[in-house]
């Protein structure tokens, strides 16, 4: 292992570390499975991290518990009697079980328009929903009245050390399963996933490369390593990938802009093509977001990516969830 | 031909056929499932057992079809060709997964292959066995072998669906297969049942392995429970009235060969209910796997109990996912919990 990578990085590699050792008695370690039809389609050899199947559907569980399990004592002067956070997807569900298995309420605010089964998972995982308007001044303006109201701490899903630790442990356990992975692809939204699998994996294999895969609608961290600076999507940004939204963010963005050896963007076409491939020949449920990182490694231009050559020969993807919204991917299928 | 059972011979060149062929996968076998979530039955304090999933969901085509259709096409290639100018003719009956292995593969042995298929079959199906090139003829379900009997009189050579001795001998290699990668014997296996053939070939490869305590349970849906019939009786029995929204598991007898080595091998067959049947599929599908409704049969026996003395090592095969999402999502509304 190398000296450990020191950038002055809101976390070290042995925060990922110590994460897993709590994390692993607590969440599934996913398969990393072997996908013939999709290698067929690229010209490397194709690992599926199957994160939909963690508990919660989605990779989100490993940061938000990693928060949970570190609450009180990351907050000895502060309210710590609930949790409240504003997603409308896996981090609101994962947070919503994580505080549920530390006693802790949660209250996850999510726009009034999210898809019913989203709210209602949110719930029976223990969370208190409350509603907000679609836009972010209104979901920011709601988890402040809720935080007024009921006290206790916000949780983001990426803006936070202890969340991007978590997810971290995702690397560590691919290396583990397959010490001959030269490359790790991953879906960007905020870049909590990217970020923990760059700075873990580096320290554990320096020479191996970390690709993020975004929609061409939501392309913060494309943007941002173009022009060298954190930029944030301009709107709201519209595509099938719903769990990749939001832009990546000021801790996220140092180790995005070191760390991350390039960015690769894919069109809504794409995605929905490399979802259904998924669905057709793979048999494992996915939701679109997920569809994000096999869409780039079956794109030509994935192999213009910066350092991804001949060398590079084993390729990991992250699923990253299957909590998918049947009823609105019917629509498209 | 009355007590044929498969040699050790044949089953190794099966086993041969399968892992040469690059149409056939190794597919996963996902292990330590009721770590991952899923509702494996047994008593909430949990017995001990460990579930493991072989997921020939994820094979070529969407199902295991194409280990039988490829260790027969590969034996049917070794006959002389009698006329050398043109492809050999084959003919099957199938509307199904096996149908759609047939043309798949058709194509890879350089056959000239006729489906023929009940009228009442969607058009989704003769459409994907088109796209591969075979040919389909569609007759009412009652003339279906009178038809292929006109084409084998015509020169075409019938492959039969699953009552075979070489697709039996493919399967075989799925029983070796799993215990390679589980690293042990596995203490029970279940299986679907449809014709059997499949029930007959994994047994067999168990038994073949050395697997000679490991208890292997078919599943059958309640109204097409030909195979459990068969058992009862003590021969191969017809079921005309055999019927299920999980078609693949719903022909109506059970093969001859494949109740041989079912009465051989097999420790008990059980059936599960339709509720039970979308039940495990809409559990499999909500934990990130895509299967069909017949292909969730086994599971769901495991999940709603039915397989008596489970404990140790068990592994279930998810024998197919060639479905639609529209089409689960009609199948989730059957489900019983």
């Amino acid at each position: 292992m190398s000296d450990s990578i020191n950038g002055g990085y809101c976390l070290s590699y042995a925060d990922i570390e110590h994460a897993y050792e709590v994390l692993r008695p607590q969440i599934h370690k996913t398969p990393l499975l072997q996908c013939s039809s999709i290698t067929k389609r690229t010209s490397k050899k194709i690992f599926l991290k199957a994160e939909n199947f963690q508990h919660t559907g989605s990779f989100k569980f490993r940061g938000a518990l990693n928060a949970m399990e570190h609450f009180k004592e990351d907050h000895r002067d502060a309210d710590t009697s609930c949790v409240v956070t504003s997603s409308s997807g896996n981090h609101g569900q994962a947070l919503a079980f994580a505080a549920n298995k530390h006693g802790v309420d949660s209250y996850i605010v999510m726009p009034e328009c999210a898809p019913w089964c989203k709210k209602e998972a949110v719930r029976g995982y223990g969370g208190i929903v409350v509603e907000s308007g679609d836009s972010e001044q209104s979901r920011y303006y709601v988890a402040n009245q809720v935080l007024k109201e009921k006290g206790g701490l916000y949780i983001h899903s990426s803006r936070n050390p202890r969340v991007i630790a978590g997810q971290g442990t995702i690397a560590i356990e691919i290396l583990a399963d397959n010490p001959d992975i030269d490359a790790i692809i991953a879906p960007v939204g905020g870049g909590g996933m990217i970020s923990g699998i760059a700075l873990a994996a580096k320290s554990i294999k320096p020479s191996i490369k970390i690709y993020g895969a975004e929609p061409e609608q939501a392309m913060s961290a494309y943007t941002s390593k173009k022009l060298g600076k954190l930029t944030t999507n301009p709107r709201l940004p519209v595509t099938v990938a719903d769990g990749v939204k939001v832009s990546i963010n000021e801790l996220t963005w140092p180790i995005i802009r070191d760390l991350v050896d390039d960015v690769i963007t894919v069109s809504e076409n794409e995605i929905k093509a490399a979802t259904r491939l998924v669905f057709q020949r793979a048999k494992l449920v996915i939701e679109p977001t997920s569809g994000v990182g096999i869409a780039a490694v079956m794109k030509k231009s994935f192999l213009d990516l910066k350092g991804n050559g001949d060398e590079v020969k084993n390729v990991a993807v992250v699923l990253c969830g299957g909590n998918c919204d049947m009823k609105s991917m019917l629509a498209w299928y | 031909m009355a007590d044929r059972l498969l040699t050790c011979e044949e089953i190794d060149e099966g086993k041969r056929i399968v892992e040469s062929s690059p149409d056939c996968l190794l597919t996963p076998l996902l292990k330590d499932v009721h770590l991952l979530g899923m509702q494996v039955g047994g008593a909430s304090d949990g017995d001990g057992r460990k579930v493991h999933l072989k997921l020939e969901n994820m094979q070529t085509t969407g199902s295991f079809k194409i280990r039988g259709v490829t260790s027969q096409m590969t034996h049917l290639n070794k006959q002389e060709n009698n006329d050398k100018e043109k492809k050999r003719k084959v003919v099957t009956m199938s509307a199904g997964n096996y149908g759609k292995a047939f043309a798949f593969a058709c194509r890879k042995h350089q056959l000239d292959g006729t489906v023929a298929m009940p009228t009442t079959a969607p058009e989704s199906r003769e459409k994907i066995i088109k796209e591969f090139g075979c040919n389909v003829v569609r007759v009412p379900s009652h003339d279906l072998l009178k038809k292929v009997e006109e084409l084998q009189a015509e020169g075409s050579t019938f492959l039969h669906p699953f009552d075979d001795i070489n697709i039996i001998a493919g399967y075989a290699s799925v029983g070796m297969e799993m215990v390679a990668q589980l690293g042990r014997k596995p203490d029970v296996v279940v299986v679907c049942c449809g014709g059997g053939g499949f029930l007959a070939g994994v047994s067999a490869g168990l038994r073949r392995i050395g697997c000679t305590d490991t208890k292997i349970y078919g599943v059958e849906p309640e109204t097409a429970n030909s195979m459990q019939r068969s058992k009862q009786q003590n021969s191969a029995c017809q079921m005309p009235k055999a019927h299920s929204f999980a078609a693949g598991l719903a022909p109506q007898f059970a093969g001859t060969i494949c109740y041989n080595h079912v009465r051989a091998y097999v420790e008990d067959i059980v059936v599960v209910d339709e509720g039970q049947i979308a039940s495990a599929t809409r559990h499999l599908c909500e934990r990130g796997l895509f299967v069909e409704p017949s292909g969730a049969a086994a599971f769901a026996a495991v999940m709603f109990d039915k397989v008596a003395h489970i404990g140790g090592d068990v592994v279930i095969i998810i024998t197919g996912g060639n479905v639609s999402p529209s089409e689960l999502a009609h199948v989730f509304e059957k489900a019983s919990s």
